[in-house]
């Protein structure tokens, strides 16, 4: 076998982290998808992304580890709960009354995909970066992002600022835009319009309303 | 490096005109009047993309400036030629959203700062030499354009089309990405000529060599390699294919452009789709070539786009045919538009020919660029007239309404027939030479039978053009059928002057601006229509990327 260049842990103790977070990864996987309660859910995804997190950390990509806590941890399962939360009893699902037809179907399909990640990782040479000392960490994916990648990385700001405007476009147009003399209550219109106008014989209003009958 | 950064004009000047028009729009006291100051950015981005053409640069210059910014984006002439066309139907289609706004009481200032804004993610993903760059160019577009597409949020319609848009888009991206993720993980690059360089090389079996089962290994390797470049391209294939709406991956077209504001649609058919079959031909003549020459399996992708431009070409017309609305008929023949382009895509990349300079790949490559360019002002021309043939509450909508145009308002009329014979590709107009373009290279590379569907498409795509021209002339509105009231705005008429005038003048002078397209396939510094060893393009990047 070529020499896998993400290197496996070297010492007992990175071992030690390793088969820890592993195994915590693992259980917070499968708490998400056994458990009924959707906060339990969440909470199990909450574990598994904090163990990745862990893990990136114990290969030394700094960087990774912390985005991961940050985004996923921090924005992505706290959303989750928001919805669920929101939701309240309907995001309960009703009880599961699919038959063992589907049941083997998932079952295979997860063996399947199960059998590509062991074929990939046992047979198939990935073009993976040196690993050196400094992979991944903040400075060397600080120093890419503002030197090599600064063309990307400004032009991603466009990216965002299309998605918030956009979202705003959408939200503000739930109401057909009025013509502003509509909307204006103070409109020379409107003053008319009103029985209790005080200034009614203002020579402005008063020549609207003869206008309008 | 001064003078390299002027290669970012047309990006900067989008860019930063976007935002001064986000301050504007928060500041201003009544809404709208921002439709001419964006024609105005788009123009000006157009003419920075001329003038950059016409300052040259020799093929080392430009590939300097590659270079200098690290292979993200080519600053070639196909960049240029596709910037243009953005810009330009960028430009007019901002103009008629200024009209159509006001009428339709939808004016809003975020509808040009999402145009805005949209443009610029086309040039991106038009100059992009890198799947990373592709990426963002393409969500940038597509946000911006999702959010176009339910912009009229009171209306049902608009937003059953942008969410189908929307979730359809993403799910196209995903797969888009997901191909770029398979081809990084092979090759270990993201930028396209370095996937090429590694594609092309066989599974490197030094380190191991000596060691028991050794040739096994590497073979498994090789096998593994092609089989994914095989999945990797047709999901990069998928992914843009869904941009222009070939079919199988059209079925968002007809509600996406029926439900948004017309200006939308109009820019959505022209703008977004140069930008997305300029990011095709880089992509795949780029990286997966041709078929003889690259080593990899995936070099087959001409025979998969053959499939998608015959079914685009054949289910986008006989849907149009039955189609009531013209709105739908327009989106079922952007369909099938689509079809004809991609069957000059078939064409680009001719394996025997490739040694020699590939001069018929590159005249199919500039048949599409200058299919886009025909196909720009002949569309903003049509969704134009169809806008002057109705206003408010009257809007023009099903052929019904059409019904006897001609004699209630003939300058709408005219134009809608002008337009609509281009689309159907009459001779004096610039549609046939387009068509004939894509003809001529498929004949010329011996795809005849490709030909002979874009010619028999062609026919039947003639049927449903002249039903809306005899329904404007040659009938009568029924008794008490809601009938179309044209509208009049001064924006929207110097529009269709205006395409009209390109629509005949790209029609009388064929061959001229034929000739640039070609130029501009000529002169590119990333591989477009000839394999990076090809005689004519020796700066072809073998250096360029590689420094990352």
């Amino acid at each position: 076998m070529p020499t896998p260049t993400l290197r496996p842990p070297s010492t007992t103790l990175e071992m030690v982290v390793f088969v820890f977070f592993a195994a915590l990864a693992v259980l917070g996987a499968l708490g998400t998808v056994l458990s009924r309660n959707p906060i339990r859910s969440a909470v199990g995804l909450f574990v598994h992304i904090v163990a990745l997190a862990a893990l990136y950390l114990n290969l030394g990509a700094h960087f990774l580890g912390v985005i991961q806590l940050l985004i996923y941890a921090g924005a992505v399962v706290v959303l989750f709960v928001f919805v669920i939360m929101l939701l309240g009893p309907a995001a309960n699902s009703p009880q599961d009354g699919r038959g063992i037809g589907w049941r083997a179907v998932a079952a295979a399909a997860v063996a399947g995909i199960g059998g590509m990640l062991l074929f990939t990782v046992r047979y198939v040479q990935m073009a993976m970066p040196e690993r050196t000392d400094s992979y991944g960490t903040m400075n060397v994916v600080g120093s890419f992002l503002f030197k090599q990648g600064i063309l990307p990385f400004e032009l991603i700001g466009v990216t965002l600022v299309i998605a918030v405007v956009g979202a705003f476009a959408i939200a503000r147009g739930k109401h057909e835009r009025r013509p502003l003399a509509d909307a204006d209550p103070t409109s020379d219109e409107k003053l008319a319009e009103r029985d209790e106008a005080s200034d009614k014989k203002s020579p402005a209003t008063a020549k609207k309303a003869e206008g309008h009958s | 490096m001064k003078d390299l950064l002027l290669y970012l004009l047309p990006i900067v000047i989008l860019t930063v005109g976007g935002f001064t028009m986000m301050l504007v729009d928060a500041f201003q006291k009544e809404e709208g009047g921002l439709s001419v100051p964006t024609a105005m950015l788009h123009f000006a981005a157009a003419a920075a993309a001329l003038a950059l053409w016409s300052r040259g640069g020799s093929a080392d210059d430009l590939a300097r400036a590659q270079i200098a910014f690290n292979g993200w984006l080519a600053f070639d002439r196909t960049t240029l030629f596709l910037d243009f066309v953005i810009a330009l139907g960028g430009g007019l289609a901002s103009l008629l959203a200024g009209s159509y706004l006001e009428e339709h009481r939808l004016e809003r200032g975020e509808f040009y700062t999402l145009l805005t804004f949209a443009s610029t993610g086309c040039m991106m993903l038009a100059g992009a030499t890198d799947l990373i760059m592709v990426f963002i160019g393409l969500e940038t577009l597509s946000l911006g354009v999702y959010a176009l597409t339910g912009f009229r949020r009171t209306s049902a319609r608009s937003q059953e089309g942008a969410l189908k848009y929307f979730l359809l888009g993403s799910f196209a991206a995903a797969l888009l990405l997901y191909g770029s993720a398979l081809l990084y993980g092979m090759t270990g690059h993201t930028d396209l000529a370095g996937i090429r360089e590694a594609l092309s090389r066989p599974v490197d079996g030094a380190a191991i060599a000596g060691q028991e089962g050794a040739q096994q290994f590497v073979a498994i390797q090789q096998t593994v390699r092609d089989r994914v470049s095989i999945l990797a391209m047709v999901m990069i294939v998928a992914g843009l294919a869904f941009k222009v709406g070939s079919v199988p991956f059209h079925m968002w077209v007809p509600d996406a452009y029926e439900g948004a504001p017309t200006p939308a649609t109009a820019y959505m058919a022209v703008v977004v789709k140069a930008a997305a079959f300029g990011a095709m031909l880089r992509v795949l003549v780029g990286v997966f070539g041709d078929p003889s020459g690259s080593a990899s399996l995936a070099g087959g992708w001409p025979g998969l786009l053959a499939w998608l431009a015959v079914l685009s070409m054949l289910v986008g017309n006989l849907i149009a045919l039955a189609q009531s609305s013209v709105k739908r008929m327009l989106a079922y023949s952007s369909i099938s538009h689509g079809g004809y382009i991609l069957a000059a895509f078939v064409v680009t990349p001719r394996a025997e020919e490739m040694a020699g300079g590939g001069s018929i790949g590159q005249g199919a490559a500039a048949a599409v660029l200058f299919y886009l360019l025909a196909y720009t002002v002949s569309n903003i021309g049509a969704f134009g007239a169809l806008i002057a043939a109705g206003r408010r509450g009257k809007e023009a909508v099903s052929y019904e309404d059409l019904a006897g145009l001609g004699k209630r308002h003939p300058a709408a009329a005219l134009a809608l027939s002008f337009f609509v014979l281009s689309l159907a590709g009459m001779p004096p107009t610039v549609g046939f030479f387009a068509k004939y373009n894509v003809i001529r290279s498929a004949v010329e590379a011996g795809y005849s039978w490709l030909a002979l569907a874009v010619v028999i498409n062609s026919a039947i795509g003639l049927y449903y053009y002249l039903r809306v021209m005899v329904k404007m002339y040659m009938t009568d509105p029924a008794p008490g059928a809601v009938r179309a009231e044209p509208m009049d705005s001064p924006g929207l008429t110097l529009t269709l002057i205006a395409s009209a005038a390109m629509v005949l003048a790209l029609g009388l002078m064929p061959q001229r601006f034929y000739d640039y397209a070609l130029e501009a396939v000529k002169l590119s510094v990333a591989p477009v229509a000839a394999a990076p060893a090809a005689a004519d393009a020796p700066a072809a990047a073998p250096s360029a990327p590689s420094a990352r």
